[in-house]
């Protein structure tokens, strides 16, 4: 059992059986102590039982393994998308709208620190390595205290520390990207690494195909796409009461597009040849570092302190030459160049301490301080022969941030379980002070052995605005701090079920939500990719928010077979009164969604999984009324946003894994992966149209068709010198 | 690299199929236009919006509309100026100054009658002409001096007027809205289809007052082909060419500016208009319709003789 997993079972009340060599007395050994989750990747359905926490789901390393990959490649985003009350916004990208969230009001957390940037491809995969995530815990409501600076859910993603006795790893091909990962230890039981790479090779696709294409031809173009990202690690087990963890994340997106075309001046004596340019290239990704202490002090308390860094950068630049001829002048080359840039720092320490003076207490205690930093620039510049103007704009917040958080869950009876807690966070930027107090409460009554009912209520806060014109996840997103012009965005949510574990392996919970947010941004400028950095604070409406529903879970799971069956019944509302007087849908604003969920392992050489995902359709806006011009052609008008209901959403991935041991007991897997088995081309975007009748249908434009990919996985084992 | 990555975003729709419109409106409305001003007339179009979803419903002839103004609680007439079978259009002559209140219901039988209010922005903007010559092009530049202290909304309009004397005569031809915005300010460029002016098609850039410099001013900044003027005497007379220009510039009330930039926004067909971004499409502040009822102060520059 790792490090963590001793935290994890200390704390849900749950009898420590079996620890680690750095722990503790006998005495402890059956200790039970009570305390909120601290971490998680291998807590099972009746330890979530005994619990007081609501909305949360452990996902661990076999069950995004297992599950449903992508284009051949596992992914975290993607399994968290099919759990109830998650919308997934626009297909294939990693869109997560929770609980009504707008998207960038999740809380991505790796090892620790937080993750600005955590797509790669324009949203179509997480920044996450599947290779090197040990466990992901992912909230939706009842968050504790130690979680703060989002409004709608906590994605906290664990990676593994690497294997102090053996050395093996993993090495995996597939048609987007090849994965590498590698372990063991440095001293055997006391320090060990985990290395993880990967890179996408589509530009080892395009960059010859391009070749090829422009040869002999006066007009070239190319393009060329890469991404590519590291996840290291190293564990020092110091003593038996203290570890001291390094952790190391790096990702980058690249794009590059370029094309000329040949220009011919005709002068006085001979034709001038010349070139016209355009070029662009986007690149975007993140650095994190971090390095933490876990220790023990006595018989019941642990700490952690940790020392992060994490940086998210992007940066756009446009570039056109426009070439042309005078008899006089000679070559006249005229440029415009443009260039987006961001960047975003958060430098800060943090400490945990978890302490049970009681066997009926458990007090949880933390603080945090760092600084942010927010840094986007904009420039332009546009060169005449004999002129040359620029132009642009850069701002540079630097904003303190601090958090004090204290929680006690007490056992008040035998069946009555209370968490109740505070989080105070204040944020000073350009001589503003916001303050936040935030309660998180949280009860627990346990009916019985098998059946708990538990509910929840917490405020959060959200400093940090992502600045974006568009739904889509793109590089030209920015991140801004609250100013005196821009208030947080604030949330309410109360939440309560009935949880159950249910004889023969079964699991059933319904639970319930009710959330409100206030402050929310919303852009109300002209159509463009590039935010307005100069006016952002004005361009961007202040309206609310709010949404409300059910999600019901079902399981089954047996050694051989896992099925999960989630429903959500929900609504998710907004009011923007720059943009409609009134109440209107969220565009995620999915009324039904349902997920079935199947795994099967038939045979130690082979496994299937299928997965089949519904929901309504979403919203947008189109045209509600037809009105004539001064010369009877028809004009559109729109009533208010989001009128207009898509088609219903739905398709079916399947799965296949075919393994096979190797003499030297390595396995190999190959993976054959269906996604949108029976082809539906759900709707992206829709329109209106006229019909021969003279009325008006709908059109609905349809984007991903069937995808079929297949990748192969070595696990390799090094053998050990003796 | 903008129209680029535009363009990668929208090309990537590939299939489309019918689907059920649901939960759309049923009724037709009534969709009122007007924007009084300064100006001596006040002219009202009415139009009847026929919903998408029940596009055979029985829609009365627009003619049989009737509306009724009030400046400050008081009833002005209001007479038919041109009925046709798309639209008609109604006049009144009231005496408006900055800050009057104005009121305003039209009704047709069938359809549900709508009710608006607004008010005559404060005065005139103050601004400033200047006009260059730039590369082969003129520049003409309007400062826009904004009070700082109040959201304000603009709308800027360029005029161009030729005059010929040849053998065919002496003759003028003006030509609205043929510069092009010289930065790549997104300012919008909304053609009012004769909201404003009945009798000529005409353009005029509409603008919030955010981006100001610390001065407080706000520019505009247009170019366009430039003609230098050409004229020749001799014994037959005086002939050939000349160009002069004109700005008019308003001060916008917020339901003016509101409606004009959701209208511009629908001509866009950007990536609001696609679904992949949140879109202004649906202002209105007309009670029971749709349109909009919303002041505008206009001053002139009158005719500007060429550089």
């Amino acid at each position: 059992m790792t490090f963590y997993n001793f935290f994890i079972k200390t704390a849900l009340c749950i009898p420590v059986l079996s620890f680690p060599v750095l722990a503790f007395s006998e005495e402890n050994r059956m200790h039970e102590a009570c305390v909120d989750t601290l971490s998680a990747s291998v807590v099972t359905a009746d330890e979530i039982l005994v619990a007081t926490q609501t909305g949360l789901d452990h996902i661990d390393q076999k069950r995004i393994l297992g599950g449903f990959a992508l284009l051949s490649t596992p992914d975290v985003i993607k399994v968290i998308q099919t759990l109830p009350g998650v919308a997934s916004g626009t297909e294939l990208m990693s869109g997560l709208y929770v609980h009504g969230g707008n998207g960038s009001d999740n809380l991505f957390i790796l090892d620790g620190v937080p993750l600005y940037q955590v797509s790669h491809l324009a949203g179509l995969f997480s920044s996450f390595n599947a290779d090197v995530v040990d466990g992901v815990d992912f909230y939706k409501s009842g968050f504790p205290g130690r979680y703060g600076g989002r409004l709608s859910s906590v994605i906290d993603v664990k990676t593994r520390d690497g294997d102090f006795e053996k050395y093996h790893g993993t090495f995996s091909v597939g048609l987007i990207d090849g994965r590498l990962q590698f372990e063991g230890p440095v001293v055997r039981d006391r320090v060990s690494f985990n290395v993880a790479v990967r890179r996408s090779w589509l530009d080892a696709l395009s960059v010859p195909g391009f070749a090829i294409y422009n040869k002999g031809r006066k007009d070239r173009s190319s393009a060329g796409y890469s991404f590519y990202d590291a996840n290291a690690s190293m564990v020092w087990k110091a003593s038996d009461s203290g570890r001291l963890t390094a952790r190391f994340y790096m990702g980058r997106d690249a794009l590059k597009l370029y094309s000329s075309s040949q220009e011919k001046a005709y002068g006085e004596d001979a034709v001038h040849v010349g070139n016209d340019e355009t070029s662009g290239h986007v690149s975007w990704g993140n650095i994190l570092a971090s390095m933490a202490w876990d220790g023990i002090a006595g018989s019941s308390v642990n700490y952690n302190v940790t020392a992060y860094y994490s940086r998210s950068a992007s940066k756009i630049i446009s570039e056109i030459s426009d070439w042309s001829w005078d008899d006089e002048a000679g070559e006249i080359i005229a440029s415009a160049m443009e260039s987006n840039r961001s960047r975003t720092g958060d430098l800060g320490v943090k400490a945990d301490v978890s302490y049970a003076p009681h066997k009926n207490h458990r007090l949880r205690m933390g603080m945090k301080c760092g600084m942010l930093l927010f840094r986007p620039e904009t420039r332009r510049q546009m060169s005449y022969p004999g002129n040359v103007s620029e132009g642009g704009f850069s701002v540079d917040y630097t904003a303190a941030e601090a958090a004090l958080y204290a929680e006690d869950e007490m056992t008040l009876t035998e069946w009555l379980k209370v968490n109740a807690g505070l989080r105070y966070a204040p944020m000073f930027v350009r001589g503003k002070a916001w303050h936040n107090v935030e309660p998180r409460v949280a009860v627990q009554f346990r009916c019985c052995d098998r059946v708990a009912i538990k509910a929840s209520y917490t405020d959060m806060n959200q400093f940090a605005h992502n600045v974006a014109t568009t739904y889509l996840d793109l590089p030209t997103n920015c991140w801004m701090p609250s100013t005196e012009r821009v208030a947080p965005m604030h949330s309410r949510q109360v939440a309560a079920g009935v949880y159950s574990q249910l004889p023969y392996g079964l699991v059933l919970d319904v639970e319930g939500y009710y959330k409100t947010m206030d402050h929310l941004r919303e852009y109300v400028g002209s159509s463009t990719l590039f935010p307005p950095l100069e006016s952002w604070e004005t361009d961007f409406s202040e309206g609310r928010g709010r949404a409300y529903g059910m999600e019901v879970k079902f399981g089954y799971c047996t050694p051989a077979t896992d099925v999960s069956l989630y429903y959500t019944l929900s609504w998710s509302e907004r009011h923007f009164s720059a943009l409609y007087n009134g109440w209107y849908p969220d565009r995620n604003d999915n009324r039904h969604k349902i997920t079935v969920i199947a795994s099967h392992k038939f045979s130690e050489k082979f496994d299937v999984y299928a997965a089949w995902n519904y929901h309504s359709g979403g919203h947008m806006s189109v045209a509600a009324y037809i009105v004539p011009d001064k010369n009877g052609n028809p004009v559109e008008f729109f009533d208010r946003p989001n009128n207009a209901s898509l088609p219903d959403y739905h398709r079916l991935d399947v799965g296949f894994n075919f393994h096979k041991k190797t003499k030297r007991g390595n396995e190999s897997i190959w993976n054959l992966s269906i996604y949108n088995v029976y082809c539906r081309l759900n709707a992206v975007n829709a329109a209106i149209d006229k019909k021969e009748d003279g009325s008006y249908r709908g059109i609905a434009y349809g984007l991903v068709p069937i995808i079929p990919t297949f990748s192969y996985t070595l696990k390799f084992n090094c053998p050990r010198r003796r | 690299m903008r129209l680029l990555m535009t363009s990668v975003l929208l090309s990537a729709v590939a299939c489309e199929y019918d689907f059920e419109l649901r939960n759309m409106p049923q009724d037709p409305l009534l969709c009122v236009e007007c924007l009084p001003g300064l100006s001596d007339t006040t002219f009202v179009r009415v139009r009847v919006a026929v919903p998408v979803g029940n596009a055979a419903a029985d829609v009365p002839p627009v003619s049989g509309t009737s509306v009724c103004l009030s400046v400050n609680g008081e009833d002005v007439p209001v007479m038919v100026y041109a009925s046709g079978e798309n639209a008609v259009t109604f006049y009144s002559l009231p005496e408006l100054s900055c800050g009057d209140v104005l009121e305003m219901k039209a009704s047709l039988d069938g359809l549900e009658p709508v009710s608006s209010c607004t008010v005559i922005p404060g005065a005139v903007p103050e601004y400033e002409v200047e006009m260059n010559k730039r590369n082969g092009d003129i520049v003409i530049v309007v400062s826009i001096k904004d009070d700082q202290t109040s959201e304000d909304y603009y709308a800027v309009g360029f005029a161009r007027k030729t005059r010929f004397i040849d053998s065919r005569g002496d003759r003028e031809e003006i030509a609205y809205g043929r510069l092009e915005l010289t930065d790549r300010e997104t300012y919008p460029d909304l053609d009012n289809s004769g909201v404003m002016q009945l009798d000529s098609f005409r353009s005029f850039y509409v603008l919030n007052d955010r981006g100001c410099n610390d001065s407080g001013i706000k520019t505009v900044s247009v170019t366009g082909y430039y003609s230098k003027d050409l004229w020749v005497e001799d014994d037959d007379g005086i002939w050939g060419h000349g160009v002069q220009y004109q700005v008019t510039c308003s001060r916008l009330s917020p339901e003016s500016y509101n409606y004009l930039r959701s209208r511009y926004e629908v001509k866009q067909d950007g990536l609001a208009y696609h679904g992949l971004a949140p879109g202004n499409f649906a202002y209105t502040n007309i009670a029971g319709g749709l349109g909009v009822f919303g002041g505008a102060a206009t001053s002139s520059s009158g005719w500007l003789d060429n550089i």
